[in-house]
């Protein structure tokens, strides 16, 4: 059954993970042509220099925002027509524990974005790790994570606005994940997050208890 | 008497002040089919997501084999197929892809009785549900339903958005399936000449209420049209046991549960004149308009 639920969201959302895929991956690619063409065309000196004098955001600024976007574009594609199109009923009746079908069909969203996200951070922190030293792979890494995990946090929240029945609802909660999804760029700067971030994931994962909240709203028949 | 399948007590909903009833009773036992009959409004998709645990009721509670359906677990759900009004499926699916889906949620799973629709579909495996038209989405779905081999179908509105020949094919199925398996089946339909011959009790829904409730062989041999032609049209009289008396194509209708005698009674007392006095033999959805009436 967890199999049927995969392929289900899967083929629901492929296209736009591949599309997201493409995207953060191309911007990595991009990132990384920009480190190289430093590297062979100025020196490597300038790129130490960008990370540790200047604080250029290390050339990964330009990802700061393609993972918040990310998460809010799969919570869209994967919930609004479960709900728009009233499908949502179909998953709530099959036989299946309801929480328990909610939580795989999040799990699967969070998966993807985890693959896009492993993998556009990955390729360019395994380049970066090839010209500078660990300690600055490990602060560009630092200031970089909160960005990703702010979209996962924007999918998890996007997620429960879609599953909300009733537009004030749906506002209240926009206006909550707005203040909640701020805190993870407060701060550029290296260290900044260092002893919040576990923290912040763990706060991340709960906010599976408001899409668990929605769903029961739903359930009520709360109506504008 | 059969178990019941489902039974309702003292159910009663409202959205915001609008009552859409109050205190309905009723239980559908095993192999019967019940209709669920109604005007836009009244309440008949709001029984269906009560029914299925979408919507909780203001009062009352209702169960699904002795199951309070609010708590039902997944092991009583495969026991329920369900459709849903305009046919609502995963189209992003083609036919092969929505089957794997849900076989696997169904240990008793039928994959021939799928495909024997299937089949009949002018469709490419790989198409998926989105293109196809009303028509064949409905077949997707009456094949999933048969498919899940299940002791309880609720079917909202089955026949919307269906051309004849496709009503015709859904009906001639779920005949030859739940009479020839002893299915229980609860439905809501606008068509209601789909119903004749099809369902074995009825609940007609007005707005705020339940008007009535009976099997459909007592309501088609216990209410009666009678029809008479008059020469000034006064006005019909508001008798309690008449329903939405009126005049029309010359004609006056008054549908009653009563007999001739008690209706010329009623219009001698009011001095009219009429002639030409008959009862009208009429279907059920002549019943369901002279019970309801017309907008």
């Amino acid at each position: 059954m967890n199999k049927a639920i995969f392929f289900k969201e899967w083929i629901k959302t492929k296209n736009a993970f591949w599309i997201l895929f493409s995207i953060l991956g191309l911007v990595s690619i991009y990132i990384i042509f920009q480190l190289y063409h430093t590297c062979e065309f100025v020196s490597a000196i300038r790129v130490w220099n960008n990370y540790l004098i200047d604080d250029k955001g290390a050339y990964i600024n330009l990802m700061k925002l393609l993972p918040l976007l990310s998460g809010i574009i799969l919570a869209f594609v994967q919930f609004v027509p479960e709900v728009t199109l009233k499908r949502i009923k179909l998953t709530l009746h099959v036989p299946y524990p309801q929480k328990r079908m909610l939580f795989m069909m999040i799990s699967i969203g969070v998966l993807e974005l985890l693959a896009i996200f492993g993998f556009s951070l990955g390729i360019y922190i395994i380049y970066l790790s090839t010209i500078v030293s660990h300690e600055i792979v490990f602060a560009s890494f630092m200031v970089s994570l909160p960005w990703f995990i702010a979209g996962i946090a924007a999918y998890i929240l996007v997620c429960a606005i879609c599953l909300e029945p009733t537009w004030r609802g749906r506002v209240i909660n926009a206006l909550m994940a707005a203040a909640f999804i701020n805190i993870f760029f407060i701060s550029p700067f290296p260290k900044s997050y260092n002893y919040s971030i576990v923290g912040l994931i763990i706060v991340t994962s709960l906010c599976f208890l408001i899409v668990l909240r929605s769903m029961f709203r739903f359930k009520k028949g709360l109506q504008d | 008497m059969n178990e019941p399948v489902i039974e309702c007590e003292n159910l009663t909903h409202f959205y915001g002040n609008r009552q859409i009833y109050e205190n309905l009773n009723f239980t559908v036992p095993k192999g019967h089919i019940m209709g669920l009959l109604g005007k836009n409004g009244t309440g008949k998709t709001t029984t269906i997501n009560i029914l299925m645990g979408y919507l909780q009721p203001r009062g009352g509670e209702c169960r699904i084999f002795g199951e309070n359906i609010q708590l039902m677990t997944p092991e009583k759900r495969k026991r329920i197929a369900l459709l849903l009004e305009n046919h609502v499926q995963y189209t992003f699916m083609n036919i092969e892809q929505i089957e794997r889906y849900y076989g696997a949620f169904y240990p008793k799973w039928n994959k021939d009785a799928y495909y024997e629709l299937m089949n009949k579909l002018k469709v490419a495996p790989k198409q998926p549900i989105s293109r196809m038209s009303c028509g064949q989405r409905s077949q997707v779905a009456l094949g999933l339903i048969l498919a899940q081999n299940a002791d309880l179908l609720v079917l909202d509105d089955f026949s919307i958005g269906l051309d004849p020949g496709y009503r015709r094919l859904f009906i001639e199925y779920l005949e030859e399936y739940t009479k020839a398996e002893e299915k229980t089946i609860f439905m809501t339909s606008h068509i209601i000449q789909d119903l004749d011959g099809l369902v074995d009790d009825c609940i007609i829904m007005d707005f705020g209420k339940i008007l009535l409730q009976t099997p459909i062989d007592t309501l088609k041999k216990k209410f009666n049209c009678f029809t008479f032609k008059v020469a000034d049209k006064k006005k019909l009289p508001s008798d309690p046991e008449f329903y939405h008396p009126e005049y029309s194509k010359g004609l006056g209708y008054i549908y009653t549960f009563k007999n001739d005698e008690y209706v010329k009674k009623v219009l001698n007392e009011h001095s009219i004149l009429y002639t030409d006095f008959k009862r009208k033999d009429i279907t059920l959805e002549d019943a369901f308009v002279g019970l309801t009436g017309k907008y």
